[in-house]
């Protein structure tokens, strides 16, 4: 079984909460890429009813649990690759968009990928953020495409 | 050397097979001529030239020297495979040689020894290389797994000489840079916040180049790299890292930094309790990376022990410490247990003194209690607002309620509403002047409903520490205001008596007399007082009275009750009075008669009008019965009416000697007039009508055989004209008479009937229709009386009686009874014709018996309304 088979199947096993299933996914992925941060964002209406991308569950991400970050459609990178669709790999990011933090010190990540999960009709459902210290080669973009039919399936049953 | 003398062997197999090539050639010629030769003897001559000239022949005679040729290039290719054959021999034994030389160095354990295989067909020195390979991984692997093993083992022995965390730390990092080609490391241990529910991931140890740094860094799980370990519990080994990353810096290392970072994840009992993080110039091989996970489990479960340990000792040294203290406590605690014990043994000594002075004053209390509840007087305490604070026990038996009842309350609901103005106005007046009593009586309410009368005295006590209140003593002084109220009563009954006219004596149980008052003056011209205290028997007045008071008064003695009587008191001017003389015993407390009281009115006046009156009467009553008699002779008699209809009844009752009802019975031939008249009023004013009523009738029916209406029609004519009741201003307007008339034909029993508000019942008795009472009811018109105009004529009922057919008419004196039972309450024909019905089958005697009786018991005691008569008569035809 390949590492992408492993992962969409672990995204599909219902008897676990969303949220969980979300960090399966994302940790796995960040262990498969050796990336220091990632995130995961959600298609979700806020208060205002408007379509927002919220974090819902990070990889050395650290929030406070009381406020996630949000993105609208073309907010950010993240709402721009949301509208987009396509995904995006950086390599040259600059300080402090990002920091990865551990108890020898801190630096910003120099490589970000944003990868959308768009499905059939064309609608971003989740996105990925990953960041970096190593350069993405192009086979993470395969691996993503290969869960991403899988996980946009299973969020579309979600909603 | 070999390949020369091959080459030699070659080369002259080469020349021995080209020289047999070309021998062969000639033997084959020489073979071919001489058949040749053969077959020309035969025939033909043999020439040379012949021979030649055969082409076959011809050709054969080349053969030796292609045979030649055949033979070098063949013999010349089997001497270059041979030679071929030999080079590779060779070529093969040099290879053997040198693999085999490798194989043993393989063998004895030189395995870097440099080995090319000879060319690419060498396949066993391939394979030699391959298990060279394999023996030198296996050979690093177990050295590496030694490495580890040592390296474990050194660890083991660091982690038993630290027995604190943070010693421990410092050491075990210091030992692991050097052991993991590390430059730097920090070293963190999770602990719990118990306030905020949270683990906190801490920083205990780091290493930076052999300088030590106190970093107090914490992290939240999730937070960071580090944090992201402890939620992830696996290592996480990431290369490439930035020059900037590490904060921790030396100048020892110059421009070289730390590329590669790990972070390893410390798990015992499937729980993170620490975390290491190291950092590496060159990147970690797999070999550190295993040691690493190896270790980390060592380390965890000795930091677990070690955190047992520390909270076992830290528990150990607390309970020590709490012994002591305890230790020290109850050290404390004897020493106050025997201070208790003294003070104890004073406080029952202190309690013993006091126990007696509460006997004493719970006995002193009992005894005011006693007597405050058999006084006679209430005590109460008021505050100022008149609410009750306090009432003694006696209230219990003068007014009936229990103190308790009465305690916080008012009084003025009980008391009696007349008074209440009084109560408050002496209560203000009360509370206004301190130290000061007033008294006053009011009525009140006991409990039992009675009302009583209190005298109250108010003390105001407010002044008083002891009593702050109003003093209220209160005594029942109803018996004191009742003996006031009789005496009162008794002075108002002697004044009564002192003026009355009539005689009034008290005579006492042995007859001599108690009191007189002065009216006994006017009859015996004495002073009343000389009566007094005298026996009865020596009163000076006429014996005859005398005796008859005596009398009087034995009876009322023994009798027990009050007695009246009339007596003849004759006095000093011998002048006759009688006197009404009332004897009224009056009994002592134990209804003993002490004193008979004579009440003595005279009546001597009214005796005589009484005595006139009387004498009166019989006058007027032989006046009336004269009239009686003269009435009586008139009217006709019972024995008249039987002498036509011999069953036949007239049941006559008058209200008074004279009546105003009467029978009229006149004979003329077959036909017979019988009527029942009721004139108006009773007695002799009925009675002088019914003369008059009699009379007309028997002058009209004398002289004309009219029908019944027409008989009543003449009489009404009659009654009007001699009563002048047509005239202008006739004051009589209201004398008549009802009447009911039948004409009864004795022979045919043709009936006529004319009634002046008189009903006709006639009780028919047939096979057809049983028992049954015909009624006709009369006219609503009077005989005389007030005249109106458009009066009609009476109406004139006919019908022809059956034998036995009954007849009965009568007066309202019947009907009109009130009854004894019910005073308002007529007795209603209705009852007279049951009583018919009843008796049908009976005697016209006994039906007027019945008719009776039934009269008497509805009427009992009742007076009679008016005069009755009733005419009964059972129809006999006549022939």
């Amino acid at each position: 079984m390949s590492e992408s088979a492993k992962i969409s199947a672990l995204f599909k096993n219902e008897s676990l909460s969303i949220r969980d299933r979300v960090k399966n996914i994302l940790w796995m992925t960040a262990k498969e890429t050796e990336s220091c941060m990632g995130a995961f964002y959600l298609n979700c209406i806020n208060d205002e009813g408007e379509v927002v991308f919220r974090f819902i569950e990070g990889y050395a991400f650290f929030t406070d649990k009381t406020h996630f970050p949000e993105y609208g459609y073309g907010e950010g990178l993240i709402g721009q690759v949301a509208k987009d669709g396509f995904p995006i790999i950086i390599n040259n990011v600059p300080n402090g968009y990002l920091k990865v933090v551990s108890g020898l010190g801190q630096a910003s990540p120099s490589h970000l990928l944003i990868y959308p999960f768009v499905n059939n009709a064309g609608k971003t459902l989740a996105l990925i953020e990953l960041a970096a210290f190593k350069q993405y080669d192009e086979k993470i973009l395969d691996f993503l495409k290969n869960i991403s039919s899988e996980i946009t399936e299973a969020l579309s049953k979600i909603q | 050397m070999s390949n020369i003398n091959t080459k030699i062997r070659f080369d002259l197999s080469v020349r021995y097979m080209t020289l047999l090539g070309i021998v062969t050639g000639c033997a084959l010629v020489g073979v071919a001529f001489l058949i040749k030769y053969f077959q020309v003897n035969n025939g033909q001559e043999f020439s040379i030239a012949n021979a030649l000239s055969d082409e076959l022949l011809l050709v054969i005679c080349t053969s030796p020297l292609f045979l030649a040729i055949s033979h070098y290039y063949v013999a010349s290719y089997l001497t270059s495979v041979a030679k071929k054959i030999e080079t590779e021999r060779d070529k093969q034994i040099l290879i053997i040689e040198r693999t085999n030389k490798f194989a043993f160095e393989i063998g004895s354990g030189h395995l870097d020894t440099s080995f090319e295989p000879y060319d690419e067909h060498d396949e066993l020195g391939k394979s030699l290389l391959a298990m060279r390979t394999g023996i030198i991984e296996t050979v690093k692997k177990e050295e590496d797994r030694n490495l580890i093993m040592r390296a474990v083992a050194e660890t083991s022995e660091l982690l038993r000489q630290h027995n604190k965390i943070n010693s421990l730390g410092e050491a075990l990092i210091r030992f692991l840079v050097k052991q993991s080609n590390a430059v730097q490391s920090a070293f963190y241990i999770i602990k719990h916040d118990e306030h905020k529910q949270e683990d906190i991931i801490e920083m205990v140890a780091c290493y930076a180049y052999n300088r030590k740094k106190h970093l107090t860094k914490t992290f939240k799980p999730g937070e960071g790299l580090v944090g992201q370990c402890f939620l992830e519990r696996d290592i996480i080994y990431r290369t490439e890292i930035p020059d900037t990353y590490i904060s921790i810096t030396s100048g020892l290392l110059g421009d070289k930094k730390p590329s590669a970072l790990i972070i390893v994840p410390l798990i015992t009992n499937e729980k993170v309790i620490g975390i290491l993080e190291l950092a590496s110039l060159a990147g970690f091989s797999e070999l550190h990376q295993a040691f690493l996970r190896e270790i980390s489990e060592i380390i965890a479960r000795t930091i677990y022990n070690l955190n047992i340990n520390e909270t076992t000792l830290r528990l150990l040294d607390e309970s020590r410490r709490m012994s002591a203290e305890v230790d020290g406590q109850r050290r404390k605690l004897l020493e106050n247990a025997q201070h208790m014990t003294i003070t104890q043994e004073k406080l029952e000594q202190t309690n013993n003194q006091l126990e007696e002075k509460m006997l004493e004053v719970n006995n002193a209390h009992k005894r005011l209690e006693a007597l405050l509840e058999r006084s006679s007087e209430i005590i109460s305490i008021y505050e100022p607002d008149g609410t009750i604070r306090y009432e003694s026990p006696s209230i219990k038996h003068i007014l009936g309620y229990n103190p308790n009842d009465l305690i916080g309350r008012s009084e003025k609901s009980k008391v009696h509403p007349d008074d209440v103005n009084n109560f408050e106005k002496h209560f203000t007046q009360t509370i206004s002047h301190p130290d000061k009593s007033f008294t006053l009586q009011f009525r009140y309410l006991k409990k039992d409903g009675k009302q009583v009368w209190i005298e109250s005295t108010l003390t105001n006590l407010l002044n008083d520490p002891a009593i702050r209140g109003i003093i209220m003593n209160s005594r029942d002084i109803s018996t004191r205001i009742e003996a006031e109220k009789e005496q009162r009563e008794r002075a108002k009954m002697q004044a009564l008596s002192e003026n009355s006219t009539d005689i009034i004596m008290r005579i006492d149980s042995s007859y001599s007399v108690r009191y007189i008052n002065p009216s006994i003056h006017r009859y015996t011209h004495k002073n009343h007082k000389e009566y007094l205290k005298k026996n009865i028997r020596e009163l000076e007045i006429h014996e005859g009275v005398k005796d008859a008071i005596n009398q009087l008064l034995k009876d009322a003695f023994q009798k027990h009750q009050k007695l009246i009587r009339e007596i003849e008191f004759i006095d000093a001017d011998d002048t006759l009075h009688y006197m009404e003389v009332n004897a009224i015993p009056e009994t002592d407390e134990n209804k003993v008669i002490e004193s008979v009281l004579l009440v003595m009115h005279n009546i001597t006046n009214a005796k005589i009008s009484e005595k006139k009156i009387q004498e009166k009467n019989k006058k007027i009553t032989e006046s009336i019965n004269y009239a009686k008699r003269i009435q009586g002779s008139i009217l006709p008699k019972e024995t008249l009416l039987k002498e036509f209809f011999p069953e036949a009844f007239i049941l006559f009752i008058p209200k008074d000697i004279v009546s105003g009802d009467f029978p009229f019975i006149f004979n003329n031939g077959d036909w017979t007039y019988v009527a029942a008249v009721d004139c108006t009023g009773h007695g002799v004013p009925g009675a002088m009508l019914s003369i008059i009523g009699s009379l007309i009738m028997s002058e009209i029916v004398r002289y004309e055989n009219l029908s019944a209406s027409a008989l009543n029609d003449r009489l009404h004519e009659h009654v009007v004209r001699i009563l002048r009741q047509g005239d202008a201003g006739s004051e009589n307007k209201f004398d008549g008479m009802d009447i009911a008339l039948c004409k009864i034909n004795n022979k045919t029993g043709a009936l006529e009937y004319s009634g002046a508000h008189r009903p006709l019942f006639i009780l028919r008795n047939n096979i057809i229709n049983g028992v049954l009472i015909e009624e006709f009811k009369g006219d609503k018109l009077p005989i005389g009386g007030v005249q109106y105009k458009g009066r009609k004529a009476f109406t004139n009922f006919e019908t022809i009686l059956n034998e036995n057919d009954r007849l009965f008419f009568f007066s309202d004196g019947y009907t009109d009874q009130f009854g004894a039972t019910s005073p308002s309450k007529k007795m209603g024909s209705q009852k007279v014709k049951e009583v018919i019905l009843e008796t049908c089958n009976t005697p016209m005697t006994q039906v007027a018996k019945e008719l009776e009786r039934n009269y008497w018991d509805w009427r009992g005691p009742q007076k009679q309304t008016d005069d009755l008569l009733m005419i009964g008569i059972n129809f006999n035809q006549r022939n």
